[in-house]
């Protein structure tokens, strides 16, 4: 027992002090069975290197000291095939199954990991939001995904449209780079709406990154990425069906089904389907708190793997129509215009195709081509003003990666982005004539080398420069470092640069739901900024549980941004170079405790301070709350057949943008508001039923549109949002889905 | 403020009523553990046995730990039998060995 104590205390005392020697000292157990589950007594268990060996016990229970070269055991039994099996996780016990030599079956090498959801390791700052997480609320999109996640907020951009945008370190959602599958997608025109583009069913995991991120993608995440991972054909169910229906009127289903062709092919097939048809307007504006929605798309994607190559592959296409505004019913007796009604009619195709190929897996050098492509046709009328965009990129990818011995791992490659904005309608040639077609092609190439010199410590040096062919050569350098000072404390900090090409229509066109007048300067440079970060978590054992704590904060220095000036006049939204300074600056704490088993408790909070020259003012960043907190309670029964879920956000007060001084028709500030969420789940083996309530309090945004009473006057403004414009809503949904055998 | 009150007092509420909830139960003379040694290797594994074990006749508590590649499940003597719940984990795809969690602590 002694002995024992002081083997912990000098192994942890290595480990605080960093050598690597302590690699030496651990052991890797495991079990050797047969098919059965019999314990294979008397079996041998070797290292590839041969650097040592053991044999099993009565119980098959084998310990092993680890070799400083190989990563791979052999294991050998009379009668039984012989097995070679790389360890991944040396700190798991490992149970090894051997199939008897009678059986011709081929045994699968190597143990994937997939969808391993502990970010701890990575040097990166990644929350991850599991398919398991997903299942805690509503979550019919992706827009409606984060109601859980404290980093990350979602808002409606007008009362009208629909059109949601995310925010992330208090910027907007266009600073924040989307990925799917690890590509960029979403961009331009397709951002304002593309969350709702994505439904919850249909995902795997979601990954948020804050600050600088990795340069492999590109140069274009200025405050974090956010990926989404699709369900893979391999591993998901062969069916999976969802139904959901509110009593705002919204009735959605979904399907998906995956096939498994043969060992190396396989397929799914992704449904959505939704449709919000009743027109509400219960605040009596005239206009409907909400869009009249139907979308309808489709998805389908396939795996195709051997030993040695892995290609995934997809298309997935989409129809999305939308109605708000006023309609003839909303609009009171003896009006004597046409109602002032919005419409917004997309069609999106997109496609990619991602292809490894391992050059020599002991040192895991392989070589990636990846190429996408989308066009998204958007046509909008706001009354009988009208802006369509059809928007095309093209995006390819190749990387190359190897480790060179277990300190050092180089990655390079290059990119080549394609943009390309067809514009019409006589808005653009009220705003921005000239400027009907815009195109932009982006080439750059990019190294990123990660260093280990000892366990704690990770550092990650990324550099690279591109061309583009509107704003020429520009290098984008980015630093990460991440040292964990004891097992239960992990520090990170990061620096990088990021840049993003603005256009302006495509990218705020739900500015047009008002009589704002549009000033566009002319000279419009590349956006650029600096992004620093600290963060710190600490993973502390109390009681039998964990409690973890984690503080960050985000600082965001731009060299240059578009401004979006809604301030220096009320009647007009200024678009221009930004003269001055425009920073944003986040501090985060978060705590999470498992008060007792099945019991999760999380309470975040996060302090915003954005501000940005307009005109020659300093302000705040308008329409968003100084602080923002979160506290969710999730119960699981211990079977995990029931599940209870609260959340509650609670949101600061903020500016508005300056009300007209002489007919100020609305007020300076908004106060703080609480929204609160609540759900439960009851799970059977094949399905599961969930209800739930969002905006409990009825919590609704006074007025949110500005001078209703005459849409076509100079007062009319929809864009003065800042908080929920529909009320209480109840909904209920089912799940069901086949498992695979 | 009002409502915020309300929120967490909500939040608090639904702690303690599923904490008293978790106190309250009883242990059953009835019920026995069996832990398994499970050819696991990633979450999803975990996952599939978390939705597919609670289901079988007799089970009242499970824990998979996924690191030490264990299952342990609280079953009733009087629905099932340690081989039948052996024969579920099996039917999902796993290989499954008894556990004896004391011969272990011997060793070390």
């Amino acid at each position: 027992m002694m002995k024992r104590i002081v083997n912990a205390l000098a192994v942890s005392l290595l480990a605080v002090v960093g050598l690597q020697a302590a690699d030496n000292h651990e052991k890797v157990k495991g079990y050797v069975l047969d098919k059965e589950g019999s314990p294979l007594p008397g079996a041998y268990v070797y290292w590839t290197d041969k650097s040592s060996r053991c044999v099993t016990d009565t119980e098959g229970y084998f310990e092993i000291v680890r070799s400083l070269k190989a990563d791979s055991l052999c294991f050998d039994y009379v009668g039984f095939q012989s097995r070679r099996m790389k360890v991944d996780k040396p700190g798991e016990v490992q149970v090894v199954v051997l199939e008897s030599s009678a059986a011709l079956q081929e045994v699968v090498v190597t143990s994937r990991t997939i969808g391993t959801l502990k970010n701890r390791k990575s040097v990166f700052g990644t929350e991850s939001i599991s398919a398991g997480e997903l299942t805690r609320a509503a979550c019919c999109n992706l827009s409606e995904s984060f109601e859980t996640n404290p980093s990350v907020d979602v808002a409606y951009s007008d009362a009208v449209t629909g059109a949601k945008q995310i925010q992330l370190l208090g910027l907007a959602g266009t600073y924040v780079q989307m990925l799917t599958e690890n590509f960029p997608n979403q961009r331009g025109a397709a951002a304002l709406y593309g969350l709702d583009y994505i439904p919850g069913p249909w995902m795997q995991s979601i990954q948020v990154s804050k600050g600088a991120a990795s340069v492999k993608n590109g140069f274009e995440s200025v405050t974090g990425q956010i990926n989404v991972e699709y369900k893979k054909p391999k591993i998901a169910d062969p069916l999976f069906v969802n139904l959901f229906a509110s009593d705002a009127g919204r009735y959605e289903g979904n399907a998906v089904g995956a096939v498994e062709l043969n060992e190396r092919l396989s397929t799914a097939l992704f449904l959505n389907y939704y449709n919000e048809e009743q027109s509400h307007d219960k605040n009596g504006d005239s206009f409907l708190d909400m869009p009249k929605m139907q979308s309808f798309s489709v998805m389908n994607r396939w795996h195709y793997q051997t030993p040695r190559f892995v290609s995934q592959s997809g298309v997935k296409v989409l129809t999305d129509k939308r109605t708000s505004g006023q309609t003839m019913h909303t609009l009171p007796d003896g009006y004597a215009y046409e109602p002032y009604t919005i419409g917004l009619r997309v069609n999106r195709v997109e496609l990619f195709s991602k292809n490894g190929f391992i050059l020599n897996p002991d040192r895991n050098e392989s070589v990636a081509v990846i190429v996408s492509g989308s066009y998204h046709d958007q046509a909008s009328n706001y009354a009988t003003d009208a802006y369509n965009v059809y928007e095309s990129n093209v995006y390819g990818s190749l990387l190359y990666e190897s480790e060179f011995g277990r300190q050092h791992k180089l990655c390079a490659g290059m990119n080549f982005n394609w943009d390309k904005y067809a514009q019409r309608g006589n808005i653009v040639a009220r705003y921005m004539p000239g400027v009907h077609n815009v195109t932009e092609n982006t080439t750059g190439a990019y190294v990123e080398y990660t260093w280990t010199p000892m366990e704690p410590l990770t550092v990650l040096a990324g550099l690279r420069a591109d061309y583009s062919s509107l704003y020429d050569w520009f290098v984008t350098p980015r630093l990460h470092v991440k040292y964990d000072i004891a097992e239960w404390f992990h520090l990170r900090a990061s620096v990088g640069k990021g840049y993003r090409s603005t256009f302006v229509l495509p990218d705020n066109s739900y500015l047009l739901a008002g009589s704002r007048t549009w000033h566009v300067a002319d000279e419009l440079t590349q956006e650029s900024a600096w992004n620093y970060g600290v963060n710190a978590s600490f993973y502390i054992p109390l009681g039998d549980e964990e409690l973890t704590l984690s503080a960050d904060w985000y600082y965001t220095d731009f060299q240059n941004q578009i401004v979006v000036d809604l301030d220096s006049d009320a009647h007009a939204v200024s678009f221009y170079n930004l003269q001055g300074r425009s920073t944003s600056s986040v501090f985060q704490v978060e705590a999470s405790y498992p008060l007792f088993r099945g019991f999760t408790l999380l309470a975040a909070y996060r302090w915003m301070d954005v501000k940005c020259d307009y005109n020659g003012r300093r302000l705040r960043k308008p329409l968003q709350s100084r602080y923002k907190a979160l506290a969710t309670a999730s119960y699981e029964t211990p079977l995990k057949k029931w599940q209870f879920d609260l959340t509650a956000q609670f949101n600061g007060g903020g500016r508005m943008p300056m009300p007209d001084v002489a007919n100020p028709l609305w007020a300076k500030d908004f106060g703080a508001y609480t929204v609160l969420n609540a759900q439960i789940t009851r799970r059977f083996r094949h399905w599961s039923i969930y209800a739930g309530g969002e905006n409990l309090t009825d919590f609704k945004q006074k007025n949110p549109v500005v001078g209703a009473d005459n849409p076509y006057g100079p007062d009319f403004d929809a864009t003065m949002v800042w908080g929920p414009t529909m009320g209480r809503k109840f909904y209920i949904g089912v799940r069901f889905n086949i498992p695979k055998v | 403020m009002r409502t915020r009150i309300f929120a967490l007092l909500a939040i608090l509420l639904v702690a303690f009523a599923t904490s008293s909830l978790a106190d309250g139960k009883k242990k059953d003379k009835k019920k026995e553990t069996v832990t398994y040694i499970v050819s696991m290797t990633c979450e999803n594994c975990k996952q599939r046995i978390e939705e597919n074990i609670p289901f079988e006749k007799g089970v009242t508590d499970l824990k998979v730990d996924l690191p030490a590649k264990t299952v342990t499940i609280e079953y009733r003597a009087d629905k099932t039998t340690p081989d039948k719940l052996k024969a579920a984990i099996q039917k999902l795809g796993y290989t499954a060995m008894p556990f004896h969690p004391k011969k272990k602590e011997d060793k070390n």
